[in-house]
């Protein structure tokens, strides 16, 4: 330990957490970046090092692969999208509809625990007009079971399915562009910023948009977003069950 | 009355039948032959597309006729059918095995049926028995109501055929056979609460007077408007709107807002024949605005109504569209009527789409009888709607199979939902096997007359129809096939051992029940997870000083550097080409120097490579083409002539190695 440089080792953690922002870089054709996930697999100081600065960043090491490293973000994350930096003013049902599409893209590429675990066969691509039709048809089959409508004065306490049907799936504006506020929109926003983020690739303008998912999607899903949204969504279902049965 | 010699067939082969009405559609003598048969026979071929009702005595082409041949090949055959079927032979025979369709009759009891039913001699008998067997057993696969039902009375031909027609129908039947009445109408009916059943029917009722309000709020704000509107009547617009959106649907690929403008247009214009051609676009937009509930960008029509629950009055909130607006594949906006927008105009609020067909149905035969046929076509092109969506309902189970079969319920859904669209195809192609016959009848008696040009669109759709109906039933057979493949392919993927939660059934689903406020909250955690990191963009004084005093940048320099690719491993199965073809590949190409393409590949094929090997080939030539290429010693060039070969076209290339010598 005495001969370690912790000027260079911290240097070489904290370019290969940049290596691990950049959605771009890639270890085959960066031979510095593929040097240090080497590093980080065998050298045991660097790694310590490396995950003591991801933690006090508000990031996870996901995984170490031959992408490189895949980076999630915790709570309180500089690094985190903010939902200001998402969409700006969203209306209660804007912000429903725009987690919803969240949850609904991963489940469609994702439907099963086995299908996320499964890393040997490809995922169908993501067609914007596809995903917008499974979510809605969801939501259909919930509107089916319910037979009342909801009171007129809690809009707080329609489901969440609702604020979906309720808005409308395309709508074009006067310059031939795609209101951001339709699902269609929505859903194409969402893709986009997945794949700003390195998550999916586009690969064709039919159905509105398609998109393939590439490793790092399956990756933020199976490590991060599916445990982490279950339990969240758990203990929320366990609050509204609360709440009912004191009402 | 005993069948006559004329109404009895005498032909083996339907195929030549089809043939010969063909040559005679062409305006070929039929009896000039190429069919390769003598004067008899053709007069044989002749007398059957007459008993089929196909051509006239004459010899001239009937509509029937027509209708064969303006359809698919693969339909064609269903076609023939039901002409068989329609023709006096057909029906006789049903009638002799107290049956009610084909699908009933024993091909084997031909011999016995033309004993008792014609005045032919024994020995015609034997023979024309012999032509209706071959008939009923080249017909039967393509009954368009299914497989052959009668039960066989010695081993038949068909027996394949048979056994492997529907692993299912077995566990759906017994609701086929003894509930005539349409699902659904049994199973909600009484209620438990008399009492409460009267309150849900105000409710009811009431929900569905609140979907008209749309209407009468346009109707109603009229006078606020700016422009004059007292002549145009909005309510007419707005159902003249559902009237066409509704007709076009599932015709094609919809009806984009100009369509619909320019079927309004007349319309508009007899309600204000004064007015200046804008006035009416505007008067359009105004309606079809208000009907889409653009004031509100969209969004559904809300209408706060009141219940009586257990004596207390609660306000409740209903939530609705009319119309909305689709992408078509195609990227047009297209128009759709929501179920509550189609339920609004037809007027059937209470009924549900069983009980809707058989409305259409009688719709449809009392407009042919007092000829009012252009309605008959919406109806029919509304029966061809119904049979698209069960085809997309059917499609978007399969494809949800395809992603993961244990999400489908197949014997509860699937199979529901197969045995309803079996349904529905038996019940058109009942109706329509009525009508075209019907329809094809007067065809044949109006010639030349105004009414026929109608009558004839009419059929047209009804051919279309048909075809849809033949192509839902292809499908209908296949799905089961296409679930079991996927479920013998997806029974291989690993087991998790980790307990990773279904992000469908353990997340969405659940997440969708809540109630929109709770969901509020895990709206920040589920974009942050589900989205990689985003370093923020700080800022750096040096460069926003350099920036902020560059001079003005000229467009032409705004061309954006090439970014580099994004590279990265996708996930995909194995290669296309396998090691042996490529082994192969590498060994001919290090054999030969020097070279054409085309002898190449005429090499190649001599020494049996397939496809796939021929296809590398050319690939790997055209790799080396690319001059950047430095992996390979190869060297191509073109050879300034076009390919010579079967499979493959461009230019054909010379080939030689690097090192050797350019010949």
């Amino acid at each position: 330990m005495m001969d370690v440089d912790v000027a260079e080792l911290g240097e070489a953690a904290g370019k290969l957490i940049a290596y691990g922002l950049d959605t771009r870089a890639r270890p085959s054709r960066i031979p510095e970046y593929a040097e240090l996930v080497s590093r980080l697999r065998s050298d045991g100081a660097f790694r310590a090092l490396t995950e003591a600065t991801l933690t006090g960043l508000g990031l996870n090491l996901l995984h170490i692969g031959t992408r490189g490293v895949v980076l999630g973000c915790r709570e309180d994350s500089a690094f985190a999208l903010r939902t200001s930096d998402y969409r700006q003013s969203m209306s209660v049902e804007e912000r429903v509809c725009h987690g919803l599409i969240q949850l609904a893209i991963a489940a469609w590429a994702f439907p099963t625990a086995g299908s996320l675990a499964d890393s040997e066969t490809a995922t169908l691509p993501l067609r914007t007009h596809q995903i917008v039709t499974y979510l809605h048809k969801l939501c259909e089959e919930l509107q089916q079971e319910e037979a009342m409508d909801p009171e007129a004065a809690t809009p707080e306490l329609r489901e969440a399915w609702r604020g979906v049907l309720e808005r409308a799936q395309t709508r074009d504006t006067s310059d031939g562009r795609r209101s951001p506020s339709t699902l269609v929109g929505m859903v194409a926003y969402a893709l986009e910023t997945l794949a700003s983020g390195g998550l999916l690739r586009k690969i064709g303008e039919e159905e509105g948009g398609t998109w393939q998912t590439l490793t790092a999607y399956r990756i933020q899903i199976r490590e991060l977003a599916a445990t982490e949204s279950f339990e969240l969504i758990r203990r929320l279902g366990r609050r509204a069950r609360q709440n009912l049965s004191e009402a | 009355m005993p069948l006559t010699s004329s109404q009895v067939p005498q032909a083996d082969s339907l195929q030549r039948i089809i043939e010969f009405i063909e040559r005679i559609a062409a305006g070929l003598d039929p009896a000039r032959d190429e069919l390769g048969g003598s004067s008899r026979h053709d007069s044989n071929y002749m007398r059957a597309a007459e008993a089929l009702g196909l051509v006239s005595l004459d010899g001239e082409l009937l509509e029937a006729g027509r209708a064969v041949l303006a359809l698919p090949k693969a339909a064609r055959w269903a076609r023939l059918v039901l002409s068989f079927e329609a023709s006096p032979c057909g029906k006789a025979w049903c009638l002799h095995q107290g049956v009610e369709d084909l699908r009933g009759v024993d091909p084997s009891s031909a011999f016995e049926f033309l004993s008792d039913a014609s005045d032919l001699s024994p020995s015609s008998c034997r023979r024309r028995s012999q032509t209706l067997r071959r008939w009923l057993i080249d017909l039967h696969p393509h009954h368009p109501l299914g497989p052959p039902t009668f039960t066989p009375s010695r081993p038949v031909i068909q027996g394949v055929e048979e056994s492997q027609t529907d692993l299912f129908n077995n566990e759906v039947s017994p609701d086929e056979d003894e509930s005539p009445t349409p699902p659904g109408v049994g199973a909600k009916g009484e209620s438990p609460h008399p009492a409460t059943e009267a309150e849900q029917d105000v409710s009811r009722r009431l929900r569905t007077l609140l979907r008209t309000a749309p209407i009468h709020r346009l109707e109603g704000s009229k006078s606020q408007r700016s422009i004059p509107l007292e002549r145009y009547d909005l309510r007419s617009v707005s159902l003249r709107i559902f009237d066409t959106v509704i007709s076009y649907m599932g015709m094609g690929s919809g009806l984009t807002r100009a369509d619909l403008l320019r079927e309004l247009r007349p319309a508009l214009v007899q309600m204000d024949p004064k007015a200046p051609p804008a006035r009416h676009t505007e008067v359009f937009n105004l309606v079809l605005d208000g009907l889409l509930n653009e004031r509100e960008r969209r969004q559904a029509f809300s209408e706060a109504w009141t219940s009586i629950e257990e004596g207390v009055a609660v306000k409740r909130l209903l939530s609705f569209h009319l119309l909305r607006e689709e992408e078509a594949p195609d990227g047009d906006i297209v128009l759709r009527a929501t179920h509550e927008g189609i339920n609004v105009y037809a007027g059937m609020l209470d009924t549900d789409v069983e009980d809707a067909q058989a409305a259409e149905e009688a719709i449809l035969r009392s407009q042919l009888r007092r000829g009012r046929l252009q309605q008959a076509q919406g109806t029919a092109r509304r029966a061809l709607q119904r049979s698209i969506e069960y085809e997309q309902k059917l499609s978007l189970l399969l494809d949800t199979a395809r992603r993961d079969v244990t999400q489908v319920d197949w014997v509860h859904e699937a199979l529901k939902l197969l045995a309803e669209a079996r349904e529905h195809i038996r019940e058109r192609l009942e109706v329509e096997r009525e009508l075209v016959s019907d329809i094809e009848r007067r065809l044949d008696a109006l010639a030349g007359q105004p009414e026929a040009l109608q009558l004839a669109k009419l059929r047209d759709t009804l051919n279309l129809c048909f075809d849809r109906h033949i192509k839902l039933q292809g499908r209908v057979a296949r799905s089961n096939e296409v679930w079991l493949g996927e479920q013998e392919r997806q029974r291989f993927r690993p087991k998790v051992l980790t307990p990773l939660p279904d992000p469908e059934a353990d997340i969405l689903r659940p997440a969708l029940a809540l109630p929109m406020g709770l969901f509020c909250e895990a709206f920040d955690g589920i974009l942050r997870w589900h989205n990689a990191p985003h370093p923020p963009h700080l800022l750096y004084l040096p460069h926003l000083l350099s920036r902020l005093l560059a001079p003005r940048r000229r467009r032409h320099e705004e061309r954006e550097a090439p970014g580099e690719p994004e590279l990265d491993e996708q996930e995909l199965g194995e290669t296309l080409f396998p090691p042996a073809d490529r082994e192969a590949v590498a060994a001919l190409l290090d054999e030969v120097d020097g070279i054409e393409l085309s002898s190449l590949l005429s090499t190649a094929r001599e020494r049996g490579f397939g496809p796939l090997a021929l296809r590398l080939t050319v690939l790997t030539a055209l790799r080396a083409f690319d001059d950047r290429e430095e992996q390979t010693s190869l060297r191509v060039v073109s050879a300034g002539a076009p390919l010579d070969d079967p499979d493959f076209s461009g230019d054909d290339l010379h080939i030689w190695h690097q090192e050797g010598p350019a010949s």
